[in-house]
């Protein structure tokens, strides 16, 4: 339930911040893998041209949940300047890190619950990879853009960014798993009025490495909540 | 026998081979799960993100330490060795390892065995998840003699260890033989195509080794090859000692049976041959023999039984002897033959009586020890000549002899035995009185009388003291008929009386002297005076039976 109810809030405030500003067009991003096949947690991002347009609406915020020792979700985008809170729902502690260059932090074991120093700024653009000292199979990315346009695929592959003003844009793609070979795909993006564009990115998907997850112990991990 | 050890020797090679390599990668997964396990520390996924070289070649050197590693190198992502503890001073060094590093990457780790630096090692290769791959983290463990001294214990075969890169001069890498039976190998195994021969013979002068090839690492065309041998003497040793402790045993069993061979001659054999010397002993009539076996199993008794036998024997022909000298030999045996009993049978004697004429006269004033001595003469004489002629003395009554034919034995011709008996006293009577008449004696006379009749013969007297002896009136009537040759008119030394002469061949020169009455018969007999003898006397009388 608590899972619902923070996916939901994320949800909301995401929303809201689209609804603030209510004009512009759509771009509508597809992204499948090199068989075709519609590609998950991949980040479009649209920067536009001038950097005045990059400006973020202050204060900007974002969740990332510890669930059944797994990150909620798995790839995170913020805009850079965003403070992520990494609330623990488990029942017992975790110990969050990242040695990314992006965003150096460690959460040392904290236990689950209000009151807990586990607010993270994350001010500049690039990848972070995080991690959990205690279980290490446990691995979620947030994605720093240095843009409000970005959007998550879904599981259907599309990733669409609302609101955008007129003018000319840059959309990118990344993907924890994207091989060397789609790295530095740029598509220009042309905004008149209200006209949506749509967009195809194709990524080279490469084998994670990633380690054995522990147990799962009462059908589900109700263990550990 | 050697060739079936070698088959077993290539068998059990075989094997130890394959056990060779599954150690070798069990070996390999478990350095794997070590070095995962040290990849997973959080201060050294730290430390790395910190790219203070110094600070990971310390760290990689505490790793080494924890897990008894030889060598840990850290290797970034763009295959560039950031830390090296064989090679602390160097940073960004290329990395010398290609292969299992693209291994690395292909399969999320690797294992592989390298050579570095001249020598051989067991290397892992793993991601430093942080949690994405940050690094690679390679372990090393080396090869060497020490390792396959302990591989040694578990295959039960000699290892060595092959570079025979074409590239480069062949060399061992390690191995568990001695220094000399290493380079032999090392020459043996550079003389074949090791891609074509798995198996060979190894001769290093001492020891003869049958050699198995098993490749370690088979990437470039085998340039590390494992070899595995076996020395066929310690194979043999196990069948060397078997035969052997056959030998010994057979030698053991061989001296147990003469042992006991021996032992049966001295307990059997011997005894028995001289129970068998005892009993020819005894055949031959040495009664006083005695076997001595000193055992106290059957043969010990069949020993005592035949010295019991033996003094019988003794004893009995002591009797016999002393018997002998008592009554006539014919006798004694007669007694000893059966049980004594008293009581006779009838049966037809010739009885003859003898006797010195006027003997009083001649002993008269002479010393008893003088007429003994004259008597011992006369009857020794007189008996022999008896008992050559088969007959028994009865009895002697001071100079008288009464002697028997035809009792206890019988011959035909007991008549005519008597008969030549009395020729042959009385003609021994001239050659007798020269010994008397050298004594001082006066030359003697005999008479001799002789009759044939039915009588009891048999054992008189009392149960204690008996006689074999004769009794009937024929004795009585050649009693007289001996008197009668005193008659001056007949002018015989012998009489015999008719009835012996019917029963005698009739060979003889004889005078009738008419009838005479004798006293206690109520017929009276024909006598004849006896001469002499027609024919000389017949060789078969003169035998003793």
């Amino acid at each position: 339930m608590k899972r619902n109810i923070f996916f939901i809030m994320f949800i909301v405030i995401t929303m809201s911040a689209s609804a603030t500003c209510c004009y512009g067009a759509s771009l509508k991003a597809f992204v499948a893998g090199e068989d075709g096949k519609p590609v998950e947690y991949a980040v479009v991002t649209v920067t536009p041209a001038s950097s005045s347009m990059r400006d973020s609406k202050a204060p900007l915020q974002a969740v990332v949940d510890q669930v059944d020792k797994e990150f909620i979700d798995y790839v995170t985008a913020v805009q850079a300047g965003t403070t992520v809170t990494f609330p623990n729902n488990d029942k017992i502690r975790h110990h969050v890190y990242s040695f990314s260059s992006a965003k150096n932090f460690e959460i040392p074991l904290y236990p689950p619950g209000a009151n807990t120093k586990n607010k993270i700024l994350f001010d500049k653009p690039g990848v972070v990879v995080i991690g959990c000292n205690i279980h290490d199979w446990m691995k979620a990315y947030v994605y720093v853009v240095d843009t409000p346009y970005f959007a998550r695929s879904d599981s259907h592959g599309k990733a669409v960014i609302n609101n955008l003003p007129e003018g000319q844009y840059e959309a990118v793609v990344w993907h924890p798993a994207m091989g060397p070979k789609s790295q530095g795909q740029k598509v220009k993006v042309s905004v008149t009025g209200s006209n949506d564009s749509d967009v195809k990115f194709t990524v080279q998907l490469t084998q994670q490495w990633r380690s054995r997850r522990g147990p799962l112990l009462e059908g589900g991990g109700g263990l550990y909540r | 026998m050697i060739d079936n050890a070698k088959t077993q020797i290539y068998e059990n090679l075989t094997v130890g081979g394959r056990v060779f390599i599954e150690l070798m990668n069990s070996r390999a997964r478990q350095l794997a799960q070590m070095t995962h396990l040290l990849s997973m520390d959080f201060a050294f996924k730290n430390a790395v993100t910190t790219s203070d070289h110094e600070t990971i070649l310390s760290v990689l050197e505490n790793l080494k330490i924890r897990i008894n590693a030889h060598m840990v190198m850290l290797i970034s992502l763009e295959h560039s060795v950031l830390a090296n503890t064989m090679h602390p001073e160097i940073v960004n060094d290329t990395v010398r390892i290609p292969e299992a590093l693209a291994e690395a990457e292909a399969n999320g780790e690797a294992s592989a065995i390298v050579t570095i630096d001249g020598k051989i090692y067991q290397i892992t290769i793993v991601p430093l998840l942080a949690p994405d791959p940050v690094a690679w983290l390679c372990t090393g463990f080396i090869i060497d003699d020490d390792l396959l001294l302990e591989l040694k214990k578990l295959i039960l075969a000699h290892v060595t260890i092959l570079n025979i890169k074409r590239t480069e001069p062949q060399s061992i890498i390690a191995s568990t033989l001695s220094k000399q039976a290493a380079q032999t190998l090392l020459k043996a195994i550079s003389k074949i195509n090791i891609e074509a021969v798995d198996t060979l013979e190894v001769n290093d002068g001492n020891e003869k080794y049958v050699t198995a090839i098993a490749a370690l690492q088979k990437t470039k065309g085998y340039s590390i090859v494992t070899v595995l041998q076996r020395s066929l003497n310690e194979v043999l040793k196990p069948y060397y000692r078997l035969r052997k402790i056959l030998y010994v045993f057979f030698v053991l069993t061989l001296l147990l049976s003469i042992l006991v061979s021996l032992r049966i001659a001295r307990t059997v054999t011997r005894p028995v041959s001289t129970l068998v010397d005892g009993v020819r002993e005894i055949a031959r009539g040495i009664y006083s023999h005695r076997v001595q076996i000193g055992h106290k199993d059957e043969i010990g008794e069949l020993a005592e039984a035949f010295n019991v036998m033996s003094t019988g024997l003794e004893e009995k022909e002591l009797v016999a002897d002393l018997l002998g000298k008592v009554v006539s030999a014919p006798v004694a045996h007669e007694l000893l033959k059966k049980a004594v009993e008293l009581g006779g049978e009838e049966r037809e004697v010739t009885i003859l009586f003898s006797d010195i004429r006027n003997f009083t006269t001649i002993s008269e004033n002479r010393p008893p020890k003088q007429i003994l001595t004259l008597l011992n003469i006369y009857i020794t004489e007189m008996s022999a000549i008896i008992e050559r002629y088969g007959g028994v003395i009865d009895k002697y009554i001071g100079d008288a002899i009464m002697a028997l034919y035809g009792a206890p034995i019988s011959n035909p011709d007991d008549a005519d035995r008597a008969l030549n008996s009395a020729l042959e006293m009385v003609g021994a009577l001239s050659g007798l009185n020269r010994e008397i008449e050298q004594m001082g004696f006066a030359p003697i006379d005999i008479g001799i009388g002789i009759n044939t009749d039915i009588v009891l013969a048999g054992n008189m007297g009392s149960k204690s003291r008996l006689n074999y002896t004769v009794i009937g009136d024929g004795v009585n009537v050649a009693s007289r008929l001996e008197t009668l040759t005193k008659t001056e008119g007949f002018k015989s030394k012998i009489i015999v009386s008719s009835a012996t002469l019917d029963k005698s061949s009739g060979d003889y020169l004889t005078r009738s002297l008419g009838s005479v009455a004798i006293k206690g018969k109520s017929e009276k007999i024909t006598i004849y005076a006896l001469d002499g003898r027609k024919s000389p006397v017949h060789k078969d009388l003169s035998v003793v039976v």
